[in-house]
């Protein structure tokens, strides 16, 4: 796995984060099973290893990789949980010694990936919500360092059981005998999908393949798995599948503050080949995932590049277009299933500024 | 004496006359002395009662206008009855002097920084008419180094977008100038619009000088950001689905009357003529579905969320 990496990539332009969706999810191989293998020894081994090295320098991007590593956790979940890590290894002895600790720990963090958004917005909603609990006057510095230990730890619970609760709340949208269209593989949507085969409801579901990553293949495969009907398409036939189709829904990197959503390369096109036939589409993210950007066009978002692979050599001359994800402006989206509850997108909006004003 | 400056249209622009309007009744409150059997409260609000309804004489209120004087009634309205006469009169000019500053010069500047992350090198960005706003986010954006073109649409028969050039030029921007008739044709080159707003109103409309509604449903059908920059305080909880319902009315003579032109004179008869009527509007109502996003002194909203700002702003000034 790439956790060997420094600090800083090597190469500063191909994201990280949508490195880490390939090696999690890309095509399954024997080689993925291995590395699955060893990617779950390491965690035990490494917990130790952490505790005698709490006197020497705590880094937040070790115990980020170490989170992150393991494929069912959500990015931002991780950091959330190495930004605890953080406040209950601090030696600071007072309150603002220890936010400069978290907001140092937090800098370092989102400078690490800087295309990653649910990464940005989970280090600053986590930074306001415990920020908010220094506001208390605790006389003894250590309970409200224990206090502090205890919120992060509730907030990282709450990101973690998200997906529950969105998988619960979606239910009463997919009814017996219709075609669910789903883009890439998202952990999330995989999680509502799963729900509804437990209840023993009839569904079928079209899975798109998700080049470069192709990762809605792995999606096709655990789905089979669960005995749910699938049939794969290409990403160019998604407009000739759209007649069966009775809705779409998709994952989401991060949710802007329009309303829109920033996803994995082609979720644009879905929602406005559905729109144009009038299908719904449906978006779950967990409530974390609600960042304060606004673009206005594809280009105002920071590029994130994903090498693509052809097969076969492409002369130097010819361009390529790998930027690994784009915009989906609020318009083209019908309703936003979160932790929060079913929102419209213009309540994202809302939610941001009752959290962040 | 403001109210004359109303009145010839000196003083025109929503920031110049709200502030102009405040340190009128920061004067007028300095100079103020209670009369012996009155109180101070109900009598200075019967004072600036009369102040504004002179106002009102010489030129109908804007909407952020009303909303300041709210606010100046509420101060008043809480003033502890134990002050002292000079101590109340003292409190309320550093009120009124905190008003304009934090809503309106802080607010400036905090919506300056927002907006000029959304201009990017080779763009061409349209503007409307002359909004203060606009063009301090223009100024700044050319001071940091950004390279961009500036067309300014202007129409008669206010023509004040030819202020606003001639500021830009001074500055040395490269600016283009033309007439609302041609936006159509020009939208094609532009990559944004910045619109002022005289008001922001509750489902979203933007309340600005007549002709926003056409640059901005232009721009929509050409699929170009409509960004609109609008300080928290002008925002209103009313709801308004046209233009029509209220409005102000000007000066019909300005329409039939082309200055340097004595030539076209052929509507000098109009008010003799009985079916013709002039019609000069100065407002008129932007529906939120052309406007893509408001730039305010809390951050880069939808138009969806103006009354969620509404009801924040409403409650701060309780508090205060």
């Amino acid at each position: 796995m790439e956790s060997e990496a420094p600090t800083m990539e090597n190469n500063p332009k191909i994201s990280a984060y949508y490195q880490t969706r390939l090696a999690h999810f890309g095509v399954v191989s024997t080689e993925w099973l291995a590395q699955a293998q060893s990617a779950t020894n390491p965690l035990l081994s490494s917990s130790t290893d952490s505790d005698t090295d709490k006197d020497t320098n705590f880094s937040v991007i070790d115990e980020f990789n170490r989170w992150r590593s393991h494929p069912d956790l959500a990015e931002a979940v991780a950091a959330i949980r190495a930004l605890a890590a953080v406040i209950s290894s601090s030696k600071a002895s007072t309150m603002m010694q220890l936010e400069i600790e978290l907001k140092n720990a937090s800098d370092t963090l989102k400078a690490w990936d800087t295309t990653s958004i649910s990464l940005t917005a989970a280090s600053d909603l986590f930074m306001r919500y415990v920020t908010r609990t220094s506001a208390l006057e605790f006389e003894d510095f250590n309970s409200a360092k224990s206090r502090l230990i205890e919120r992060a730890d509730k907030f990282g619970e709450i990101s973690y059981k998200a997906r529950k609760i969105i998988a619960m709340l979606s239910q009463d949208f997919i009814f017996d005998g219709c075609t669910i269209l789903v883009h890439g593989f998202s952990r999330v949507v995989f999680e509502v999908l799963k729900l509804a085969a437990h209840n023993k409801k009839r569904f079928r579901v079209f899975c798109t393949e998700g080049r470069p990553d192709r990762t809605g293949l792995r999606l096709s495969h655990e789905l089979a798995k669960l005995d749910v009907p699938v049939k794969l398409v290409i990403d160019s036939a998604v407009a000739y599948t759209m007649d069966e189709v009775d809705m779409v829904i998709v994952g989401a990197d991060g949710v802007v503050e329009s309303g829109g959503i920033i996803n994995m390369m082609g979720t644009y096109q879905i929602a406005l080949v559905a729109k144009s036939m009038n299908k719904p589409v449906y978006v779950a993210a967990e409530s974390y995932k609600f960042a304060r950007h606004y673009p206005l066009d594809q280009k105002d978002l920071v590029p994130a590049i994903r090498p693509v692979d052809f097969g076969v050599p492409i002369p130097l001359k010819v361009d390529v277009e790998c930027s690994a994800r784009d915009y989906t402006p609020p318009q083209y989206l019908t309703l936003l299933f979160t932790d929060l509850g079913v929102l419209t997108p213009s309540v994202v909006s809302d939610e941001l500024i009752q959290l962040y004003l | 004496m403001v109210g004359l400056q109303y009145l010839s249209g000196d003083i025109s622009g929503g920031n110049a006359r709200c502030i102009a309007m405040l340190q009128a009744f920061q004067d007028a409150i300095r100079d103020y002395t209670v009369p012996s059997e009155k109180t101070l409260v109900r009598d200075l609000t019967a004072k600036i009662s009369s102040y504004v309804s002179f106002l009102i004489e010489c030129r109908p209120l804007s909407i952020s206008m009303g909303n300041a004087i709210r606010f100046l009634k509420s101060q008043i309205a809480k003033l502890p009855l134990t002050l002292s006469e000079s101590e109340s009169k003292s409190s309320l000019q550093s009120d009124i002097e905190n008003f304009i500053y934090e809503k309106i010069i802080l607010a400036d500047k905090a919506i300056v920084e927002h907006a000029v992350t959304k201009i990017r090198d080779g763009d061409v960005l349209l503007t409307y008419g002359s909004s203060s706003a606009v063009e301090m986010i223009l100024l700044h954006a050319y001071e940091l180094g950004k390279q961009f073109r500036v067309v300014v649409v202007d129409s008669r028969p206010r023509l004040r977008g030819k202020l606003l050039l001639r500021r830009l030029v001074e500055k040395g921007l490269s600016c283009t100038y033309t007439h609302i008739n041609a936006v159509s044709y020009i939208m094609q080159e532009v990559t944004r619009v910045f619109l002022g707003a005289s008001s922001v109103l509750s489902n979203g409309t933007v309340y600005s000088g007549v002709g926003t509604a056409c640059v901005a449903m232009v721009a929509h059908s050409f699929h170009v950001p409509v960004i609109v920059c609008c300080e928290a305080f002008k925002f209103h909880e009313r709801v308004q689905l046209d233009s029509i319902c209220s409005n102000e009315l000007g000066d019909p003579d300005a329409i039939s009357k082309v200055s340097g032109r004595e030539d076209v004179n052929d509507l000098d008869a109009w008010a003799n003529t009985e079916n013709l009527q002039l019609l000069n509007l100065i407002y008129d109502a932007t529906p939120s579905d052309y406007v893509s996003m408001i730039v305010t002194d809390y951050g880069m909203i939808p138009p969806t969320s103006v009354p969620v700002v509404v009801r924040k702003y409403s409650r701060e000034q309780v508090w205060i």
